[in-house]
């Protein structure tokens, strides 16, 4: 029995970094909130609820929204912890609130803005702790170093080889060609994968995803309320969020245990998730899993259980992800490699436009979206919509 | 090929319960932090153990011998061809080996990188902070 549903969506367009000003981080979440009410049916006003992740300030705070747009009360205001992780999860925190009687329409809320600093060099500037010096004394700290050490002990595991990497840039490259959204439209080959300048050793700059602006808003609403409104509901057959030991802080911890760290750290996710929902892994007609770094789609498989642990790689090769002909199409939108990096967000919304059969590549008849929060520090996230 | 002579300095910072990594390390040892009460190392080090919550800890100073876990190979520059580059990696302790550790490695080409392979701790040089480490049988 499904207790809430995504009921409206709204985004700016996509930019590169730095490209959306003079637009403010607060502008554009406000464009896409005011644009996902319209596209639910509701008045901006009727919102009375606010879920996020990832959210540190940056202008889209409940109290300067409300302000902005004339939200007359809010019951509910609250965001996952960490970072992207928590990008499927915060569908979760809003049917926390519609199922607690907190709110009857629930803004899920993401903006980003990287024109001062750019998540790549952000953490190169951060300033020396006790928790970070570890990682720092040796020259790590930008997310896609952690990404290759990764990589790096999945293939001297298990053999898997960078063309794997590069078939999961190629396939989601040639989604995102066919989607007016995509900043990023040029198909690309494997010559092209392998010429690419290498940035972090067995990554390369096809394996980064982009780095860009733009705001993404969606409504939450109860499930019974949603069959009656404007738009064909996406139901939540559940959403979890959270994680184990095992995977910790991830990456920027270092220590987990063997058996768990050349993975994506969503095992537990995966597990609760498919225990809460009525829908099994065979059940699931596309997969929206979160690219920062290709390795992490290989090992995101895995750990979803499309294939056994270790075999992501032959996986990938076999064709298995692409939109045409794949056993479980992945990222049709282009991801966050080659449509718009909104810290995950943007794959949620993708989900929503599958189960509505509106999106721009559409997988025919998708009634089960699985979408996946980002593979670092806890907590990491995990969300299955119905039709 | 190049031989990898770089590791980045970087500024550290410590508290009282992770002072003791930095401090043995720049006497030219790689000591780990260990559950009094028997539970293993545990790195980063922390205050209380994580199984039995006891602050009793000893810090252990190790023969400084590893095996290279994993690493990426990291340019300073990416656009320069001619900028150094530097090995980031995680080793095991040879008397931890479930532990991981982060340093760099040196005095090796890129191509002689295998995960595995035997690595032994060299003093870092004066005022850096970092465990650095070279393969078995480098040059003193």
């Amino acid at each position: 029995m499904h207790r809430a549903a995504i009921v409206g969506i709204g985004t700016t367009q996509y930019y590169r970094r730095g490209g959306s000003l003079p637009r403010t981080p607060r502008d554009m979440a406000c464009d896409a909130i005011i644009a996902a009410a319209a596209d639910a049916g509701i008045p901006v006003k009727a919102i009375d609820g606010f879920a996020y992740f990832s959210n540190y300030g940056g202008g889209i705070e409940t109290g300067g929204l409300i302000e902005s747009l004339g939200i007359p009360e809010v019951g509910f205001s609250a965001s996952t912890t960490g970072g992207g992780g928590g990008s499927a999860g915060a569908i979760g925190l809003a049917q926390a609130a519609i199922v607690n009687g907190d709110s009857r329409y629930v803004a899920v809320v993401q903006s980003l803005q990287q024109a001062k600093s750019r998540y790549g060099a952000a953490f190169a500037q951060m300033l020396p702790t006790p928790d970070n010096s570890f990682y720092r004394s040796a020259g790590v700290g930008a997310p896609g170093q952690f990404a290759a050490m990764i990589a790096r002990r999945h293939m001297h595991k298990f053999g898997t080889r960078r063309e794997a990497f590069a078939e999961v840039a190629i396939s989601t490259r040639l989604n995102a060609s066919t989607n007016p959204a995509a900043l990023m439209c040029e198909p690309i080959t494997l010559d092209d994968y392998f010429a690419s300048r290498m940035i972090a050793d067995p990554l390369c700059k096809l394996d980064f995803c982009l780095e860009t602006d733009g705001a993404v808003a969606m409504i939450v609403a109860a499930a019974d309320v949603a069959k009656d409104m404007a738009q064909k509901p996406a139901y939540v057959a559940a959403c979890k969020h959270g994680g184990d030991r095992n995977w910790g802080r991830g990456f920027m911890w270092g220590n987990m245990p063997d058996e768990y760290f050349s993975s994506s750290g969503q095992r537990s996710i995966a597990r609760r998730l498919y225990a809460a929902a009525d829908v099994k892994l065979e059940d699931i007609d596309v997969a929206l899993l979160y690219d920062h770094f290709t390795p992490f789609v290989v090992m995101q498989l895995e750990d979803f259980g499309f294939c056994p642990v270790g075999e992501g790689g032959a996986f990938v090769e076999q064709g298995s992800i692409r939109l045409q002909g794949g056993s479980i199409p992945v990222n049709p939108h282009g991801g966050n490699l080659s449509e718009a990096y909104i810290i995950g967000i943007t794959h949620v919304v993708e989900g929503v436009r599958q189960i509505r059969g509106a999106a721009a590549n559409q997988v025919k008849g998708a009634s089960h979206a699985l979408v996946s929060g980002g593979p670092g520090p806890m907590p990491l996230s995990g969300l299955i919509l119905s039709a | 090929m190049e031989v990898v002579a770089f590791s980045p300095p970087a500024e550290v910072d410590f508290d009282a319960v992770t002072e003791p990594f930095w401090m043995s390390l720049r006497e030219g040892r790689l000591a780990l932090q260990r559950c009094a009460h028997g539970h293993g190392f545990r790195m980063p080090p922390t205050l209380y153990c994580p199984e039995c919550h006891s602050t009793d800890a000893e810090w252990v100073a190790l023969s400084g011998r590893a095996r290279l876990y994993t690493y990426t190979v990291v340019s300073l520059r990416p656009r320069d061809a001619e900028s150094p580059v530097y090995v980031a990696a995680l080793v095991c302790p040879e008397e931890a080996p479930d532990t991981k550790v982060f340093g760099n490695v040196v005095e090796c080409t890129v191509d002689q990188l295998a995960v595995g392979m035997p690595l032994e701790l060299i003093q870092a040089p004066a005022d850096v902070d970092v465990a650095l480490f070279r393969p078995v049988g480098g040059d003193r």
